[in-house]
């Protein structure tokens, strides 16, 4: 089965890639026919999508498919183009596939008025690819081949319109902090193949490893994980990422791509089972980012930087289950961030689309002009806010019970972590519910009527808000029933730390705080920005005084990243074009020039012009000369 | 007619030289094609023959004292993949000179006659064979960068010709200090036992004037700048591979003993070329100093103390030869048209032209060793192949050039992008123009090597000392 559907699968939208590229290079009619373009590269992930569910329908257990070439084979090493399709690449196949095949669609009416919409298509099919590359792959050159393929496409997307200099600024940062990572994927994957002999995933899994090795490794891929999936200290791309147009955002850098740091790390479950200390230096670095994000999306007011720095928080709730041990809780709650999140960055889209701007003081009362967008957009905040039943609720209450049991391990920092969570979590309510009142209630405050937008675009939003109120039913907490994803699907290919498991009472105790504080926090944003009408910034700004102009300005973080790292970079490169570089061109011939010319004096004290010396001299080198020949 | 064969793939270059001068530019044109294709055929006659294992051919050339030179010549794994090398960029850098060049029959047969002596340094089994073409080749190359190209090309290339022959000098004694112990330097026997220290310290120095390791580099900045576009495709691409080839076949063929010292050297090039780079505005310039960061990977991959590192060194040695001749072929095309090289000159330029930016976007990414490009699989080899050899540790060093690479090419693509300065561009028709042809010739060995490379790799798998 398997044999026939990936293969087809993964050839869909290299397929769309290269003939939308390549047609619109060439051919500068097609240009024109831009809901060719959109339908056949919908189309092609729709049609991958449906190959991913009749694989899933029909998965019976893990299976693996080669082609019949090899990548690079240097005997004995073997880069194989070897696929693993089991529980886990599987899932994340299908969000990618799924989400992607609806933003794709979205952004048939979203780029409707672009001229270099073949472009963008091209790229977003070759995107599709090398996710599913990623995830898929099973050996870690493949997997690296995806990585970076992702990490060159966000770069032409959010640069996509590439004559604004601050797009293509955003696209470099980008790809340069990836880059900062993904040194570290490589040099982790090579060393776990001094060490193993080989780059197959799963011959890896059978290895004993020594504990400097996992940890090692662990860090490593830590490392690439922190570039591609936003954690600090390289996160400060992704805010600036939302340069790009907004589908892409919602598909790259919030649902797909930025997850992939979350999915290698539950795909190396067996180095980071190995070592717990790893986790721990993981567990700290994720809450950080999570509140960090959380802050300063509270006072931002560009709709998606609000939104960016909320992916960032959630990133840092992922990477928050992992350290825990809990992979499945964090690819899960990929799943269910992948439906809110998606169904936000489409919200304010179409937001932005109507009314022009980015800014939320612009805009305001459009839940009543756009009812669609409004209503969906109110989902997707509840969703994410973690109020139940909604999705967003059974990720984040796993993840907090995953953290808070490892606490019950001995590891005490585990409590602080779990503190920590859920003050993250009364903080996600607190932005969002500003964010969605102050965008969609009261009165509109921007120009020009704002209108819905057409159905290419609604259609993927109602679908995302079905995900959005369902997706997490398929992960209840242990209190409420069984937790199928986790139980039946996830746990045949993730291998958790093994923790105990908590009593009712505890859970019922975390089940309620995890309410309640999304409550709260909705209610605070309610008191704050609903009741009395956007007084709320004023309340922040009088109470945290200049912390919160720090927030407004995003902590300074790229300020002082451009001093402590880019400024330098380019004063050495200065110095060393200008300064060491004509000191070596002048230096070097002059200081062969002066042994040559103190050579020649040594050798013109033996020209004194006296022939019989002259004379000696022949005799001598003749004589060497026939030693020479004699003896060689 | 495998002696035949093997001789006419160096032979056949400097005689084609000698008629080119008696020709007129069409018939330059036909007999550029036709040498093409006569040199491709011998390539794959030879190749198909021995499966890249090739025949050698070798006689007693003379002999002084005990100690016999033998003229030698052969295929072997390492210089099959480089024998086409200069046939396909040699071929390609006349293609591309071939409408506007002044003194077209000169060129074509200095560039003919350079080809034939870089064959012969790629084809010589015997090592004073190889250094007699590796000084022959110094002849024409510096009359092409002397009579072509830029206003300061005079300066250029009499620069050149001293580095060169400074270098020349220390391999000379080099090798002559090699020969104490030896009874021949047929290749087997050279490579059958190590080098004595000083020997192995001349040689190392005298060839890595050419490939060139800093601070022994500064001929090339102005060589590869001055000089006329294939000029400096043959010279990045071609030139630059003499100096990793000597290095890689004649001096360093077991890689272990004093390995870290050429990773040590290797690596500060590498990273003095990268911060250079980053600070030029000319964008010829910038390639060169590319040149120079991803020959030291070769260094580095020489002294990565695994043979999956000297694998990867000569991989190198093949993908850069076609990314860096891609490269000037593709900054040399927009040169001509917009009249200008520099960065602030040429902001801008992609406005409009998707048909200058596609080739643009796959070389950068290319040099920038993206997966997928055919630069990619050398460089991971390296990184492989210090890994294993010399620790995960030293391993970032070559990844490093993955990141720093990415910092200047990201830098110089944007400001390409940039919508200032220059009028909106309008691409052309659907044919292309012969010098884009070769840039998308040279691409299309770009990609084909990065998606597919085992027919590299089946040879390389023969390298051992």
């Amino acid at each position: 089965m398997v044999e026939q559907i990936l293969p087809l699968a993964l050839a869909l939208p290299l397929l769309g890639a290269t003939t939308i590229g390549l047609g619109g290079l060439w051919l500068p009619i097609l240009r024109k026919q831009k809901y060719l373009i959109g339908g056949i590269a919908s189309m092609l992930v729709f049609g991958a999508f449906f190959l991913f569910l009749a694989a899933f329908l029909s998965y019976k257990e893990p299976s693996y498919f080669a082609f019949a070439w090899d990548w690079i084979a240097l005997d004995p090493l073997r880069i194989p183009l070897r696929y693993q399709v089991d529980t886990l690449s599987l899932w994340m196949s299908l969000i990618i596939t799924g989400i992607g095949a609806l933003i794709h669609l979205y952004s048939i009416g979203y780029m409707a008025e672009e001229e270099g919409s073949w472009r963008y298509f091209a790229f977003l099919n070759l995107f599709i690819f090398a996710m599913l590359t990623l995830v898929l792959a099973d050996s870690l050159p493949l997997l690296f081949l995806g990585w970076e393929g992702v990490g060159a496409c966000s770069y032409f997307l959010i640069g996509y319109w590439f004559g604004e200099e601050a797009n293509a600024r955003a696209a470099q940062k980008a790809f340069i902090m990836n880059r900062i990572g993904d040194v570290g994927l490589l040099a982790g994957m090579i060393w776990l193949y001094a060490e193993t002999g080989t780059f197959d995933i799963e011959r890896l899994k059978d290895y004993m490893y020594g504990g400097e090795v996992a940890m090692g490794v662990g860090l490593l891929f830590f490392l690439a994980a922190t570039g591609k999936s936003a954690q600090l200290p390289l996160y400060t791309w992704l805010p600036d990422a939302m340069a790009g147009p907004t589908p892409v955002s919602a598909l790259i850098h919030a649902a797909t791509m930025v997850t992939a740091g979350v999915y290698l790390m539950a795909r190396m479950d067996f180095l980071y089972n190995l070592t717990p200390e790893t986790l721990s230096i993981v567990g700290a670095i994720a809450i950080t980012t999570a509140l960090l994000g959380g802050l300063v999306a509270l006072a931002q007011q560009d709709i998606k930087k609000v939104l960016a720095y909320s992916t960032v928080s959630q990133l840092g709730f992922m990477f928050a289950a992992v350290s825990a041990g809990a992979y499945t809780a964090a690819i899960f709650h990929v799943f269910t961030h992948a439906f809110f999140k998606a169904l936000l960055f489409l919200g304010s889209g179409s937001l932005i689309h109507a009314t022009g701007t980015q800014d939320i003081r612009k805009m305001g009362g459009l839940r009543k002009k756009m009812p669609i967008t409004g209503w969906t957009f109110w989902i997707g905040t509840v969703a994410i806010a973690g109020i139940p039943p909604l999705a967003g609720f059974f990720s984040k209450d796993e993840i907090s019970a995953a953290v808070y049991t490892r606490g019950t391990t001995g590891e005490a920092t585990f409590y602080v972590y779990w503190l920590t969570l859920v003050g993250v979590a009364f903080l996600t309510a607190l932005y969002m519910g500003r964010l969605a009142w102050v965008a969609l209630e009261g009165e509109y405050r921007g120009e020009g009527t704002p209108h819905e937008s057409p159905p290419e675009m609604t259609i993927p939003l109602g679908v995302l808000a079905v995900g959005s109120i369902a997706a997490g039913w398929i992960g209840l907490p242990p209190l409420l029933g069984e937790s199928w994803i986790r139980e039946h699907w996830l746990s045949q290919s993730i291998k958790e730390l093994s923790v105990p498991s908590l009593s009712h009472g505890t859970e019922l105790f975390l089940l309620c705080i995890s309410t309640i504080v999304g409550l709260v926090g909705l209610g605070v944003a309610w008191l704050l920005y609903g009741r009395k009408k956007a007084a709320g910034d004023t309340f922040f700004s009088k109470h945290l005084g200049r912390f919160y102009t720090l927030l407004s300005q995003q902590l300074q973080v790229d300020m002082l990243y451009e001093r402590a790292f880019v400024q330098p970079y380019y004063i050495l490169a200065d110095l060393a074009k200008d300064v060491i570089g004509p000191w070596i061109g002048r230096g070097i011939p002059a200081l062969v020039a002066q042994m040559l010319s103190r050579l020649g004096e040594i050798l013109s004290r033996l020209q004194v012009g006296y022939t019989p010396l002259y004379l000696s001299y022949m005799i001598a080198g003749g004589l060497l000369l026939l030693l020479w020949v004699l003896t060689g | 007619m495998e002696v035949f064969a093997l001789n006419a793939l160096w032979l056949g270059p400097v005689v084609a030289g000698g008629v080119s001068l008696f020709l007129s530019r069409r018939m330059l044109l036909g007999w550029l094609v036709l040498h093409g294709f006569i040199q491709v055929l011998l390539w794959i006659y030879l190749y198909e023959e021995g499966e890249g294992l090739g025949p050698v051919w070798s006689f007693l050339w003379f002999s002084f004292g005990s100690k016999p030179f033998f003229y030698a010549i052969g295929l072997h794994p390492v210089n099959v993949w480089l024998l086409l090398l200069t046939i396909v960029v040699g071929h390609a850098a006349l293609f591309y000179a071939f409408s506007d060049t002044p003194r077209i029959r000169s060129f074509f047969a200095l560039v003919f006659i350079l080809l034939g002596f870089v064959q012969g340094v790629f084809l010589a089994r015997d090592v004073l064979l190889f250094f007699i073409f590796y000084e022959a080749s110094l002849v024409p190359a510096f009359l092409l960068i002397y009579g072509w190209g830029g206003a300061f090309r005079r300066a250029a290339a009499v620069k050149f010709a001293i580095f060169t022959l400074g270098g020349s000098v220390l391999l000379m004694i080099g090798i002559l200090w090699g020969y104490v112990g030896r009874v021949s330097g047929v290749w087997e026997e050279w490579r059958a036992m190590p080098l004595p220290a000083g020997a192995w310290l001349l040689m190392t120095v005298g060839l890595a004037v050419k490939l060139p390791l800093i601070p022994l580099h500064s001929w090339l900045g102005e060589a590869h700048v001055e000089a006329d576009t294939p000029v400096s495709m043959l010279l990045a691409s071609l030139l630059l591979k003499l100096g990793g080839f000597g290095l890689l076949s004649w001096v360093w063929m077991d890689g272990k003993e004093w390995a870290f010292f050429l990773r040590i050297w290797g690596g500060v090039s590498l990273l003095y070329a990268a911060a250079v780079a980053t600070a030029q505005t000319d964008l010829k310039r910038v390639i060169a100093f590319t040149s120079i960061g991803h020959m030291a990977l070769v260094a580095i991959g020489a002294g990565s103390g695994s043979m999956i590192g000297i694998q990867g060194a000569y991989h190198q040695l093949f993908t850069h030869g076609i990314v860096s001749a891609g490269l000037f072929a593709w900054i040399g095309l927009v040169e001509k048209q917009m009249g200008g090289r520099s960065l602030s000159f040429l902001r801008g330029i992609f406005a409009g032209r998707s048909r200058w930016q596609l080739p643009a976007v796959l070389l950068f990414f290319a040099a920038m060793g993206v997966p997928g490009t055919n630069l990619f699989v050398s460089e991971l080899l390296v990184i492989w192949g210090v890994g294993v050899g010399a620790g995960w540790f030293w391993a970032m060093l070559p990844a490093l050039s993955l990141l720093l690479t990415g910092v200047y090419f990201l830098r110089v693509y944007r400001e390409l992008a940039q919508p200032m300065g220059a009028v909106q561009g309008v691409d052309s028709g659907i044919f292309f123009s012969p010098r884009e042809a070769v840039v998308w010739f040279l691409i299309g060995w770009v990609l084909v090597g990065g998606v597919y490379p085992q027919p590299w790799l089946e040879l390389l798998s023969y390298v051992g000392p």
